[in-house]
């Protein structure tokens, strides 16, 4: 069984992130110390050395089979703050392009009381961010950009794709993407791919499939104009489609639902290897009243998280699996648009995990279930949150992502420091294999949120709640990992105004104790070496002075 | 002492092999490639240290992204608003003391900071609009800490600051 790594957090205080450099060194110096007294300070340094080279590698030979600590960088702020206009930026998705891994890209959707779009980019692989400006004009017939999504080509095209709203109903009209060449500073014209009444559309570009990689889309299809909060009678199929020409064309829907599961909703992506498309979705199973937006009490029975793959991206969805059938939710949903999908990684080796999360517990917890890859099986679901079980506090809206390595790792809402279970910070947890045992985790917010935050509904199946996003960004890379989350601390209950910040957590090796023990060895063999040539200068100066 | 080798024909050597791999190379590569595309230029970074009773930042504020990083480096509590200044709005520090004073809509700003803490915050400032910062609590005698000059004025891209 794999263990979740150990979590010791390091915290800087240095505010821009940015290593803190040393100042240069100095040759020798008139106003320096008297040769005696260098000799001296030479002795006392180099000991000094060895001895800090013979703890690194003592605390390296203790720590094999685990890994060094992590660091958490201090949180940035990705948007731009606007009081007055109150904007509620949330539902991040962050993408790296794989031709420069220092441009990151962020997508993120703004809720009421301003609905629309939003881009923001970075030429520092995360750590500063400016906005980018997608297309100036809306497509005819579109009133508003929407729920936004993010991927890259294989050749580094930018592809933007969001959903046009219509009316005062904010109906969605059709889908449209755009491309960028150039780093988001040009944009093609936006082109309507899908047609009204799509809903919760991903992309996922698969970036080994030819020069610009096909492109995956997958989405849920109103058959009916939907009721406000939910949907009309089913079948509302989740479909997808896939283009190999970056987007100019696109084959034939399929449908990705088991059609015996009625009352589907909510898709999410992942692209496995040698071509395989993961969907998750929940399936409300007999809770009529979350999937017609009904008033009424949260539902007390299950729904399933299922998850449907095509083996070669090309056809059916042969492959459903119910990873879990228990799932509690934990409040009334807003259906449409902003319920948030199971979330869904896939890593090299075919692994899958889904997150979602549930309160068969009690309370709210983050729930991780993970396949074993080549036909394994599913795993059962595990508790991502490490907070005593059932204790009245929640943990939700999780995120996962595999990192290059296979290491899984996943970010959520955590509000296990408010007694009062209101205040949120956003907690990360990361395990060497996936399917581990629950983990330690580590708080990445230095200052809270307060739920309260954000457009509140009105419609009777949602009332009262607060729209905090469909989804938190993560993005896992060689040796550090980026989180992105909707943040409420410059904002008071009742507001709408939510800025989206993140963090960077440098990563440890992959080969925990014995990675960081060949580099502590290293450091440990330089010190002896720097003592050894210490102690023969002094003692040829010595011998010269004798002479 | 050893005298040094000559090296000459053996670095020719090494030079004339790499420019022939290099051309090699070079023609192996696709006709029609593009330059890639500068990466995006990073925020500004305004760093403002709020202490009793002033706020210490650079003059030049430009316009655009900025990143406001803050510290409260004094021995009471101090938070910070920023707001825009019309321009028939007097300079802030009249605007706090006199009075008659308009009311002005904050842009972004942080909650009360402890002596010792951080805090961050984005925005996107407008060339050549006024701007300015103040900290509303109230000291010990009532009189708030803008009013005893934790007030300052600045134009973004500009470098009028005042306050």
């Amino acid at each position: 069984m794999a263990d979740w790594g150990p979590a010791s957090t390091t915290v800087t205080d240095e505010p821009s992130g940015q290593p803190v450099a040393e100042p240069p060194l100095r040759g020798g110096s008139a106003t320096g110390p008297s040769g005696r007294a260098r000799r001296r300070l030479v002795v006392v340094a180099l000991a000094l050395a060895v001895v800090a080279g013979a703890v690194t590698l003592a605390v390296g030979w203790s720590s094999t089979g685990a890994a060094g600590p992590l660091r958490v960088w201090p949180e940035v702020p990705v948007t731009a703050m606007d009081l007055g206009a109150g904007l509620a930026n949330n539902s991040p998705v962050l993408v790296a392009d794989p031709t420069e891994e220092r441009f990151v890209v962020m997508a993120n959707r703004l809720d009421a009381p301003a609905f629309g779009c939003a881009l923001q980019v970075s030429g520092d692989g995360g750590r500063r961010w400016v906005t980018a400006q997608v297309s100036p004009t809306l497509p005819p017939g579109a009133d508003l950009c929407y729920a936004p999504e993010a991927a890259f080509g294989a050749d580094g095209t930018l592809y933007f794709l969001f959903v046009g709203l219509r009316g005062s109903g904010n109906e969605p009209m059709g889908v449209f993407l755009t491309s960028s060449v150039d780093r988001a500073a040009t944009w093609s014209p936006p082109r309507q791919i899908l047609g009204p009444r799509h809903f919760g559309v991903r992309m996922a570009i698969d970036q080994t499939r030819g020069r610009p990689g096909r492109i995956h889309l997958v989405w849920l299809l109103a058959t009916s104009d939907p009721p406000l909060g939910g949907f009309g009678p089913p079948p509302n199929p989740i479909m997808a489609a896939h283009s190999d020409d970056g987007g100019n064309t696109f084959s034939s829907p399929v449908q990705v639902n088991d059609p015996r599961r009625q009352r589907v909703v909510a898709p999410s992506l992942a692209l496995g290897p040698d071509g395989a498309v993961h969907v998750a979705y929940y399936d409300l199973q007999q809770d009529a009243r979350d999937y017609s937006g009904l008033e009424g009490p949260v539902w007390d029975e299950s729904w399933s998280v299922v998850v449907a793959t095509s083996v070669d991206g090309d056809g059916a969805f042969t492959d459903q699996v119910a990873v879990d059938e228990s799932v509690r939710p934990w409040a009334r949903p807003m259906l449409i648009y902003t319920l948030a999908p199971p979330a869904l990684a896939a890593d090299r080796r075919g692994r899958l995990c889904a997150a979602w999360t549930d309160a068969r517990n009690g309370d709210a917890d983050a729930l991780v279930a993970c396949s074993g890859g080549d036909g394994g099986g599913w795993g059962p679901a595990r508790r991502l949150n490490d907070d005593p079980v059932g204790n009245g506090s929640s943990q939700y809206l999780p995120q996962v992502a595999f990192s290059a390595d296979g290491r899984l790792h996943a970010v959520f809402f955590d509000r296990s420091a408010d007694p009062r279970n209101v205040i949120a910070h956003v907690r990360y947890a990361w395990a060497a294999e996936p399917g581990g045992r629950p983990a330690p985790t580590v708080r990445l917010t230095s200052e809270p949120s307060h739920s309260q935050i954000g457009q509140r509904y009105t419609n009777v199946s949602a009332q009262g709640q607060y729209e905090v996003g469909s989804r938190l960004g993560l993005l896992a890379r060689r040796h550090d990992v980026i989180a992105a989350w909707p943040d409420g601390r410059h904002s008071s209950p009742g507001e709408t105004s939510q800025d989206i910040f993140t963090t960077t957590v440098s990563r440890p090796d992959r080969r925990g104790g014995l990675g960081n023990l060949a580099g502590r060895a290293a450091i440990g063999a330089a010190a002896v070496a720097a003592l050894l040539a210490g102690v023969s200068t002094v003692r040829r100066r010595r011998r010269r002075q004798r002479s | 002492m050893m005298a040094a080798a000559p090296a000459r024909p053996a670095g020719i050597a090494v030079t004339v092999g790499c420019a022939v791999v290099v051309t090699v190379l070079g023609a192996c590569q696709p006709s029609v490639s593009r330059p890639p595309a500068p990466l995006p230029p990073a925020p500004a970074v305004v760093e403002v240290t709020m202490r009793e009773f002033r706020f210490d930042h650079q003059r030049d504020v430009p316009a655009g992204r900025v990143v406001f990083q803050l510290r409260n480096d004094g021995r009471l509590e101090h938070e910070l608003t920023l707001l825009p200044l019309a321009e028939d709005v007097p300079p802030i520090s009249e605007q706090v003391s006199g009075s008659q004073r308009r009311q002005l809509a904050p842009f972004a700003g942080v909650y009360p900071r402890q002596p010792g803490t951080t805090d961050t915050f984005a925005v996107d400032l407008v060339a050549g609009r006024r701007y300015a910062l103040l900290c509303y609590l109230r000291d010990s005698d009532g009189t708030s800490h803008a009013r005893k000059g934790m007030a300052s004025e600045f134009r973004a891209g500009g470098t009028a600051a005042r306050g």
